[in-house]
């Protein structure tokens, strides 16, 4: 009996400004507050209010059996926490009908597995303390950013409590295997939820195009293929972004409507259930251990990290950023280290990839600027305006540390010289 | 008087230039018709201000191409190429479709069209024209006066040519064939005049000199910004192209901060070598060393002068370099090009040569590191700036006119 897991990624990042190189040393103020509200906006009426709507009326309308996942990232809580508290309100009354479950993320939707395990375990910890506080769950499984997954992200979640974890489905992993079955990862204890992409990409990225054979996708067809899937697997993962509805497939391609009766047409199959990714993951037992010792994520057809550290403009701000750490934490000033987090966020740079071929055009809809190297120049003199005020701060307390010192000298000194005192008086 | 621009609605030089050199000759008792492709607007009371789009328009060639022409302002290298032509409402004739689809260069015609046009209802002793765009136009108003019986000389004047541009050879044809045919050429440095003189055949008694100037201005503070505290910031403005020399800028930058981690080089400005540039600053490590800005407004300029402690222009060809100048009077040191025409003006300059990345890279940690130095060589740049007036360069020219015109009071 085949369950579907439906799972749904809710982001937004805090974009930057258009830092110029003569706002270094004159601004500290890095994120562009009023684009990103626009932009939260837009997408809001376009995708989170009435998917919220649809998803909630579905969830009520089939009593239990149908049955969703999300993963929320911080940047997108934060931001809606200070502009549009009523979405934190509409996810919070989609997570009351106990057919919800979130995720646990890093929350900076960053990259920081690649980088700083103590960062890592900094943010994810962050982040399931936020969705708890909000949603009253404590997340159990887990998805990296950009379903980035390699076999060590394993050992790093398992001292976090998960007991799965999210990755592609890719046939270079799989090779005779199938997406539908739940795996187990290769150094750990914990299940491995497989996306199916063919199937997921047909609703994200092909429903509305019209030169697919397959065009128009309608519910009926696609339950289809998902019923035939009975008898040769277990799960089927259905992995995607939630902004898929509304927003990269917009409302007039009829992305709502085909949501909408979906859910119907998959339960016609008497063995079929929606299930929760933490459900699967006790539902069904592991048929094999699955490694990937390189990183594999969900993204362009190599599904590889190119699209964020691709070019040297990309893997030097993101070095030279996540060199900073140690220092950062020294100081340990709550603005600061808020700062370096949010430029931490992976859209910073795939907004600086240049790998225009196949993919391309999805790269082109999603940067916040005219070109790659705009994304380049603006986060460089924000980085070099960051970098110079954690070095003046660190100046700061260097000098404050000697001043006590010499102080704490003068102290024992005076101590000292009252000691040796009465010996003076002795000698005489 | 044939131009092509007037500030504020300049793209570069050629317009400051133009505007600088009309008022002081103006004082000089010049009287001055200048006619622009469009007038856009500002105010140039010294001189009579004529707009060739008009003209054309009032004598009822009320064409597509016309319209066009006084809507868009067109680029000097691609004219109005990209414009979108179907949302004109006017009639498409033959000559129209020639004009806009065939031709990369129907601004200039247009432009000749109109300053013949107005050239009739005009009387002039003398035709200046200045750049390769606005020569034909200054045989069109010859040929106009020689109709109406009188001899006019034609003056063309060459802020740059095109072995400074390589922007194509129709333009290197017209201008050989304008410097063969006028009465008499101004080059604007003596680079410049050499460049004509050896890669266009002519004849260098033909040709004069006369330098360009600059507003005089009175910087005697330099906006601080406390990144300065730590860091020494060297500086390139200038678009980001060839003949601008920007990948010696990178290479400079690289060997620099090699051995001095704590210098910022900084390129503002644009061009189709930038995105170029950037990959190779990204690639050779110097991320957060390398800075960029595409765009700067004329206040911001000022601050990013200030902000620098060595101004570089290592140019592969510069007829002349206004920018050099302003760092100067905002108080900065400059390294230039040997060959610019700014290096034949201004000795208290380090001169280099564009190709030479040990010598640019010594000569700026000198800089950087010798803060008396750096003082005295800005001192010595700043007096010899003041002198560089526009009323300097006006009286030059006036002599170069009397030279042209028998008797030297002049109309042009």
């Amino acid at each position: 009996m085949p369950s579907v897991c439906l799972y749904f990624h809710v982001h937004q990042p805090i974009r930057v400004k258009k830092f110029g190189v003569l706002d270094i040393g004159r601004s500290e103020d890095y994120f562009d507050d009023r684009h990103n509200k626009t932009i939260l906006d837009k997408v809001a009426s376009k995708c989170y209010e009435p998917t919220n709507r649809l998803l909630l009326d579905l969830i009520k309308r089939h009593d239990g059996k149908f049955k969703i996942s999300y993963s929320i990232t911080g940047t997108f809580i934060d931001q809606a926490k200070a502009w549009r508290p009523d979405l934190i309100k509409s996810f919070q009354n989609l997570a009351k009908t106990g057919c919800v479950e979130f995720l646990g993320e890093t929350y900076y939707h960053s990259l920081t597995s690649l980088y700083s395990e103590q960062e890592f375990y900094d943010q994810v910890t962050k982040h399931m303390d936020t969705i708890e506080e909000l949603f009253g769950q404590r997340p159990t499984v887990f998805r990296n950013t950009e379903l980035v997954y390699f076999d060590h992200l394993a050992n790093l979640i398992s001292e976090l409590g998960f007991k799965a974890v999210l990755a592609e489905g890719w046939d270079k992993v799989l090779h005779w295997r199938s997406p539908n079955f739940v795996y187990e990862t290769n150094d750990q204890p914990i299940k491995l939820l497989l996306k199916n992409y063919k199937l997921s990409d047909d609703v994200a990225f092909r429903f509305s195009n019209k030169g697919w054979e397959e065009w128009p996708l309608t519910a009926e067809k696609f339950a289809q293929w998902v019923h035939a899937v009975n008898g040769s697997g277990e799960v089927i993962n259905l992995f995607m972004d939630y902004e898929t509805f509304g927003e990269h497939q917009w409302e007039d391609t009829g992305i709502f409507n085909f949501m909408d009766k979906v859910p119907d047409e998959i339960l016609k199959h008497p063995d079929m259930d929606f299930i929760t990714v933490g459900e699967e993951a006790d539902r069904y037992p592991a048929v094999g251990k699955l490694s990937m010792p390189y990183p594999v994520s969900w993204a362009d057809t190599e599904r590889d990290l190119s699209a964020w550290l691709g070019n040297d403009m990309q893997s030097g701000t993101i070095r030279a950023l996540y060199d900073l750490e140690e220092k950062v934490k020294k100081i340990g000033d709550k603005k600061m280290i808020e700062d370096w987090r949010r430029l931490q966020t992976s859209d910073n740079f795939y907004y600086m990839c240049t790998k225009w071929f196949s993919d391309g055009d999805v790269h082109k809809y999603f940067n916040a600027y005219d070109r790659p190297h705009d994304a380049y120049i603006y986060f460089t003199n924000i980085l070099v305006d960051f970098v110079h005020r954690v070095e003046e701060k660190l100046a700061e307390m260097e000098e404050n540390f000697a001043h006590e010192v010499e102080q704490q000298k003068d102290g024992l000194e005076k101590v000292l010289h009252g000691l040796m005192k009465p010996e003076k008086v002795g000698v005489e | 008087m044939l131009g092509w621009e007037l500030p504020p609605f300049h793209s570069g030089g050629l317009g400051i230039a133009c505007s600088g050199l009309t008022k002081s000759l103006s004082k000089l008792g010049m009287d001055i018709d200048f006619v622009l492709p469009k007038i856009y607007g500002g105010s140039y009371p010294w001189m009579r201000l004529h707009d060739a789009s008009s003209k054309i328009l009032d004598n009822g060639f009320s064409h597509k191409c016309v319209e066009i022409a006084r809507k868009n302002q067109c680029s000097l290298v691609n004219g109005y190429q990209g414009v979108n032509l179907e949302s004109n409402s006017k009639k498409m004739c033959n000559s129209c479709i020639k004009v806009l689809d065939n031709s990369r260069y129907a601004h200039i015609n247009l432009y000749t069209r109109g300053v013949k046009e107005l050239a009739e209802g005009l009387d002039y002793d003398l035709i200046h024209a200045h750049d390769w765009m606005t020569f034909p136009a200054g045989f069109a108003a010859q040929a106009v006066s020689k109709l109406k019986g009188k001899e006019v000389p034609l003056l063309i004047q060459a802020h740059a040519t095109e072995i400074d541009r390589h922007d194509g050879s129709f333009i290197y044809h017209t201008e050989k064939d304008s410097f063969q045919r006028s009465d008499h050429i101004v080059a604007v440095s003596n680079i410049t005049k050499s460049t004509i003189v050896n890669y266009y055949g002519i004849d260098q008694n033909k040709i004069s000199v006369v330098h360009n100037g600059i507003d005089p201005r009175e910087i005697t503070e330099r906006i601080s910004n406390p990144i300065k505290k730590k860091y020494k910031v060297v500086m390139f403005l200038g678009r980001i192209t060839y003949q601008k020399g920007p990948d010696y800028f990178v290479k400079v930058a690289k060997k620099v901060t090699e051995s001095y981690p704590n210098v910022k080089f900084m390129m503002l400005g644009s061009g189709d070598m930038q995105a170029r540039m950037i990959e190779e600053g990204a690639k050779q490590g110097l991320t957060g060393k390398l800075l960029f800005n595409s765009w700067i407004s004329d206040e911001d300029k000022d601050l990013a002068y200030q902000l620098a402690d060595v101004f570089v222009m290592p140019s592969v060809t510069e007829p002349f370099g206004i920018v050099p100048l302003e760092a100067i009077q905002n108080g900065t040191p400059v390294v230039v090009s040997k060959s610019s025409g700014i290096a034949e003006v201004v000795d208290n300059s380090v001169k280099v040569d564009f190709w030479d990345i040990e010598k640019q890279a010594e000569e700026i940690v000198k800089l950087l590191k010798d803060k008396k130095y750096a003082a005295s060589l800005v001192k010595g740049a700043k007096a010899e700036v003041k002198g560089l007036t526009w009323d300097k360069s006006a009286k030059e020219m006036a002599q170069v006119y009397k030279k042209v015109v028998a008797g030297g009071k002049v109309h042009a």
